[in-house]
């Protein structure tokens, strides 16, 4: 597996201590490996090292880097207009800026997130590292 | 026949001396006075001057060069004379043309003393009454025109002002001049251009303007203008062309209202359904975290313990997952608590329970309390307590200040040291809360104590009400809270309490 350490890893990025811990106590009890960041600045720092997670969980709102400039700097590092990188941007307003930013990436999740909704997204995205059966989580 | 009271004095004009003799005897007989006869319209010309006749009775068929008529157009000029024409020509032209003089009667010869009479007698009175009506309008004309000059001169109100086709001032009010700040010697005979901002002359606005309105007649606008003093004032403009009966350009009549106060005041309302529906947006975030986090948490207890019970293993993930959506669920409490502070603030009915309290112990307390969160954020956090300071104070809300203000510190001085400090003198407590991270810029020092103002929104957490409700708290006291603060070195804020609640 080593080639493909990337596989079944999701980097989630929100501010929020305890909702980032949340999202990643959930995401894992499904086997995936999660990296985390608090805001843009630390994802892209993320990123240097593990440029391919199978996905990225996006807040929007966030200090130091929003999620909108972090989209901007992958923009650029890419040389590209569209972000080919799997992304879900997780937020709770609805606004229209959101909705115009969901269709650039690759969905979008509203809080407050939906444990089925938050899992078949992962799941839809990548494959598990390990296979859990659902019994419990070996750390 | 109604006698004749006073005697109208009467120039007839005949060239036929015997005619005019049968007249004169005539109308002596009637009770006028024959003030002479003419024979030609030179000499009725001259006789209407000197001898101011009331009345002429012309005969259109007359000596010299012009005829009766002719004549009759040219007394008309000078004076107002009313003429009865003697005619013997009964053609339609004729008649036309003595009528087109505008005078007022004609007696077809032959005729006889009552006709003559009787002709003469309501040409007076027609003249008569036309006079008393022309004199009655211009009375009346002079009355509004010299009222409306009154009122446009003393209305303090509006601007008003008339221009030439060129936009040269050419006639100033009071309120031009209250509103405007030119007195009417500064600004009679300049150009209208000097009202209007620099941008807006650049663009060639002020000619624009007169452009449309003496093509349309009228141009209306809001805008911002200027005063003599340079200062701005959000004005309400009408500018109408004035033009003469030909239809032809004479200049424009301005008139302008100062409306800055509403516009002030509508721009303050616009500013607050903006920052109340930006608070809204920002609520209902932040609302959702905790409510996100309460519902994972739930929703993976729930799966965990339908996991436990089919395999009949057990762990304290459960136990995990139920402490954290206890302590989300108290967050979104703090949360309401704070929206529901600043109803009660809205409402006046933020209460306050003074007790002697023990300011020293309670400063101490929360300090302590903040330590581990301090300590795992990796900042360095010191007190300096100064002990046995007491003061009249409500100590659940003091300690709310004081929460929020080490709250505040952790969540935007990350990374910095902070220190706090509690001093008396034997009127004030002084503490103050010092951090040494990015710093506040001047322009938010008093804004971040308005309510839903925050640094760095909408990226930083927080409904931005905290120095919003510590601020009512302190002043509650008769206290006062502040921040001193400088970019890239740090902040500090301060907060005094009286030992004693002043009244």
């Amino acid at each position: 597996m080593i080639g493909s350490m990337e596989c079944g890893t999701v980097l989630i990025v929100e501010d929020n201590d305890v909702l980032l811990e949340t999202f990643k106590y959930v995401v894992e009890s499904e086997g995936y490996h999660v990296l985390t960041a608090k805001n843009g600045k630390e994802a892209l720092a993320v990123l240097e090292v593990t440029p391919h997670p199978c996905l990225i969980l996006l807040d929007m709102f966030m200090p130091v880097m929003d999620g909108w400039e972090f989209l901007n700097q992958i923009k650029l590092k890419e040389g590209d207009l569209i972000v080919s990188l799997p992304i879900v941007i997780c937020s709770a307003a609805g606004e229209q800026k959101l909705a115009e930013t969901a269709k650039e990436v690759s969905g979008y999740l509203k809080k407050p997130v939906d444990m089925d909704v938050l899992i078949n997204t992962v799941k839809k995205f990548c494959n598990p590292i390990q296979k859990n059966n659902g019994a419990t989580v070996s750390n | 026949m109604t006698p004749v009271t006073t005697k109208p004095r009467i120039l007839i004009v005949e060239d036929e001396n015997i005619v005019a003799l049968d007249i004169e005897r005539g109308l002596e007989r009637l009770g006028y006075e024959v003030v002479g006869v003419a024979s030609s319209g030179e000499e009725a010309l001259h006789l209407a001057k000197n001898a101011q006749p009331e009345l002429i009775l012309m005969d259109i068929k007359i000596k010299g060069n012009r005829d009766g008529i002719e004549t009759a157009e040219e007394i008309r000029k000078d004076f107002d004379i009313p003429v009865v024409f003697l005619t013997a020509y009964s053609d339609e032209g004729t008649l036309q043309r003595a009528k087109n003089v505008g005078p007022y009667g004609y007696l077809l010869k032959p005729f006889d003393e009552t006709e003559m009479h009787l002709a003469i007698e309501v040409v007076l009175q027609k003249h008569k009454s036309n006079r008393l009506k022309e004199v009655q309008s211009q009375n009346d004309l002079n009355l509004s025109e010299e009222r409306f000059k009154l009122f446009v001169d003393s209305n303090k109100e509006y601007a008003l002002f008339m221009m030439d086709s060129v936009g040269n001032v050419i006639s100033w009010n009071l309120g031009a001049e209250r509103i405007k700040g030119y007195k009417p010697d500064e600004i009679i005979g300049k150009n209208f251009r000097v009202f209007y901002t620099d941008e807006d002359r650049m663009a060639g606005k002020p000619e624009q303007e007169l452009e449309l309105a003496s093509s349309t007649g009228k141009f209306e606008e809001e805008n911002w203008r200027v005063r003599k003093d340079g200062s701005r004032f959000w004005a309400s403009e009408v500018i109408t062309a004035l033009t003469d009966e030909q239809g032809r350009l004479r200049g424009f009549g301005k008139v302008t209202r100062d409306m800055t106060a509403a516009k002030i005041a509508e721009e303050g309302l616009r500013r607050a359904i903006v920052v109340r529906d930006e608070f809204m947006s920002i609520a209902s975030h932040e609302l959702r975290t905790p409510l996100s986090v309460i519902a994972l948490h739930l929703q993976m207890a729930r799966k965990i313990r339908e996991q436990e019970l089919k395999s009949g293993a057990g762990s304290d993930r459960l136990l995990t997952s139920l402490d954290i959506s206890i302590k989300s669920v108290k967050s979104l409490g703090s949360l309401i608590d704070a929206l529901m502070d600043v109803s009660k603030i809205h409402t006046g009915r933020l209460q306050m329970n003074f007790e002697i309290t023990d300011f020293s112990k309670l400063i101490q307390n929360t300090c302590k309390n903040f330590e581990y969160a301090f300590d795992a954020a990796k900042m360095k956090f010191d007190y300096e307590i100064d002990s046995g300071i007491f003061i009249n104070c409500d100590l659940m809300r003091v300690e709310q200040v004081m929460v929020n203000l080490l709250s505040n510190a952790l969540k935007y001085a990350v990374g910095s040291p902070i220190k706090v400090s509690l001093k008396a003198d034997n009127k004030c407590a002084y503490v103050s809360v010092q951090d040494f991270g990015s710093g506040i810029p001047e322009a938010m020092q008093t804004k971040i104590f308005d309510q839903f103002e925050r640094v760095g929104s909408p990226s930083v957490s927080g409904l931005g009400l905290g120095l919003y409700i510590s601020k009512q708290i302190i002043e509650a006291h008769g206290g006062s809270i502040g921040v001193e603060s400088e970019m890239g070195k740090g902040s500090i804020f301060k907060f005094d309490l009286p030992k004693e609640k002043r009244a």
